[in-house]
């Protein structure tokens, strides 16, 4: 039979009710594999015959489905996977867990973000401690060393072109340790710095540390073994290998 | 849900597939197995026997041959008419005229009690009883010829004719219904 004949005899039709013999059934079958067209027909007696079908429904009772399902389990030859068996259309319980679960991983992201900038801010506290803390260790040794027994408190005798220069060496050759305390100095200029000198003998002074600070503070300073006296004149800005006598400040006597 | 996901969520053994098969399609085939049977409890259990075979069986499905729909008609009307032949459901049943036999049976809506007769109203009685007789109640081509007194070619034939006119009426009600849903949607583009 050609496939117009196939068509045209209403075989089918036959096909799509299940009322074909088996030879018509080889017959249509194998037309089907080689005909686009026939397949095509096929799809549309097929779908008319469904909408017919679906206007002539009759709803089983409601509880025919779940009867049904329940029969499932003893008759399947696979197990049904508890995941898979919930699949289907998302009940409104599945939208709640879903939203639940979504606002879950944000709180839990939310949470990570304070956490680590909790943990930062920890982190650069525990820095600010430790440099108060050292300064603080700092500052009582500084407090130990000024009050040793050993420590000596010796006024900066100001020369006559700066007179005003008020100034505490605290010598200490004990332990090797000398400090500034300075209460007042002569105005720099932006150019300018205090150094310190140490006098021994007819020795060049050697220079010491050179510092800007001029008011109410005190500091160490390097230390030199036994020394006639200390010197602090204004430099230019860094020092220099040299005093410059003219800018004079004043002398700390140790010896005598 | 199309057919295609339906089949593959039956063949991955997932529960769900035959739940969105029976909600696709019980009803359709429950009205086809009631008018063969006419009886609704028995109606149900074969519903209840196709779905199961539907599930147990789903690798002998080819969707290359045929429809999903069309594979489960046949396994329903076959159940239907092998009960129906065991409890000699015809013999007992013979005086109910086709027609009463077919439609007294009940709708799912009032709309499709109206849309049937509307659509038998359309098809001659002498192709409509053909069609009736062998796709709703599980007649075979021979005991139609044997019953109605037509030959065998005659069976085909009317059988034919019955379904163009379905296909006509239904299928272009598709048609009518995509041609509104699309000038519905153009005059919205148009007024925004």
């Amino acid at each position: 039979m050609t496939h117009k004949e196939i068509q045209e005899s209403g075989l089918l039709e036959l096909y799509a009710i299940d009322e074909i013999t088996p030879v018509e059934r080889d017959i249509v079958n194998k037309a089907l594999s080689q005909s686009a067209e026939l397949r095509e027909e096929l799809s549309s007696i097929e779908s008319s015959l469904m909408k017919y079908a679906q206007l002539l429904s009759v709803k089983p009772s409601t509880d025919l489905k779940s009867k049904i399902l329940s029969k499932l389990t003893s008759e399947t030859v696979k197990p049904v996977s508890q995941d898979n068996s919930k699949k289907g259309a998302p009940s409104l319980f599945s939208w709640l867990l879903l939203l639940s679960c979504i606002g879950l991983a944000a709180a839990y992201f939310m949470s990570q973000n304070k956490y680590q900038e909790l943990k930062d801010q920890h982190e650069k506290s525990v820095i600010v401690c430790d440099s108060i803390t050292q300064a603080k260790n700092v500052k009582i040794a500084l407090l130990e060393n000024i009050q040793n027994k050993n420590n000596r408190i010796i006024e900066l005798k100001a020369t006559e072109k700066y007179p005003e220069t008020e100034l505490y060496f605290h010598y200490n050759p004990v332990l090797k340790k000398n400090y500034i305390q300075v209460k007042n100095l002569p105005h720099l200029a932006s150019n300018q710095s205090y150094q310190l000198w140490a006098l021994k003998g007819k020795k060049q002074p050697i220079p010491l540390d050179v510092f800007e600070n001029n008011r109410d503070n005190i500091f160490e300073v390097k230390f030199v073994d036994a020394p006639d006296a200390y010197a602090i004149t204004i430099e230019p800005k860094g020092g220099k290998e040299s005093p410059t006598l003219e800018d004079l400040i004043g002398t700390i006597g140790i010896t005598g | 849900m199309e057919d295609v996901d339906i089949v593959k969520q039956i063949i991955d053994r997932q529960e769900q597939g035959l739940s969105n098969l029976y909600d696709k399609y019980a009803a359709s085939l429950n009205g086809i197995i009631i008018r063969i049977v006419r009886d609704n409890e028995l109606s149900e259990e074969i519903l209840s026997n196709t779905m199961l075979k539907a599930w147990n069986k789903i690798d002998s499905y080819d969707a290359e041959k045929s429809g999903l729909f069309t594979w489960l008609a046949a396994i329903a009307r076959n159940s239907a008419i092998d009960k129906a032949r065991l409890k000699s459901f015809k013999n007992n049943q013979k005086t109910d005229t086709i027609s009463d036999h077919v439609y007294k049976i009940g709708f799912s809506t009032s709309q499709a009690k109206l849309d049937v007769e509307r659509l038998t109203s359309l098809i001659e009685d002498k192709y409509r009883i053909v069609l009736e007789k062998m796709y709703l109640e599980g007649y075979s081509q021979r005991q139609i010829s044997d019953e109605l007194d037509i030959p065998l070619g005659t069976v085909k034939t009317r059988v034919r004719k019955a379904i163009q006119i379905l296909r006509k009426e239904l299928l272009s009600e598709k048609d009518t219904f995509y041609g509104v849903f699309i000038f519905i949607i153009l005059i919205i583009i148009f007024l925004l």
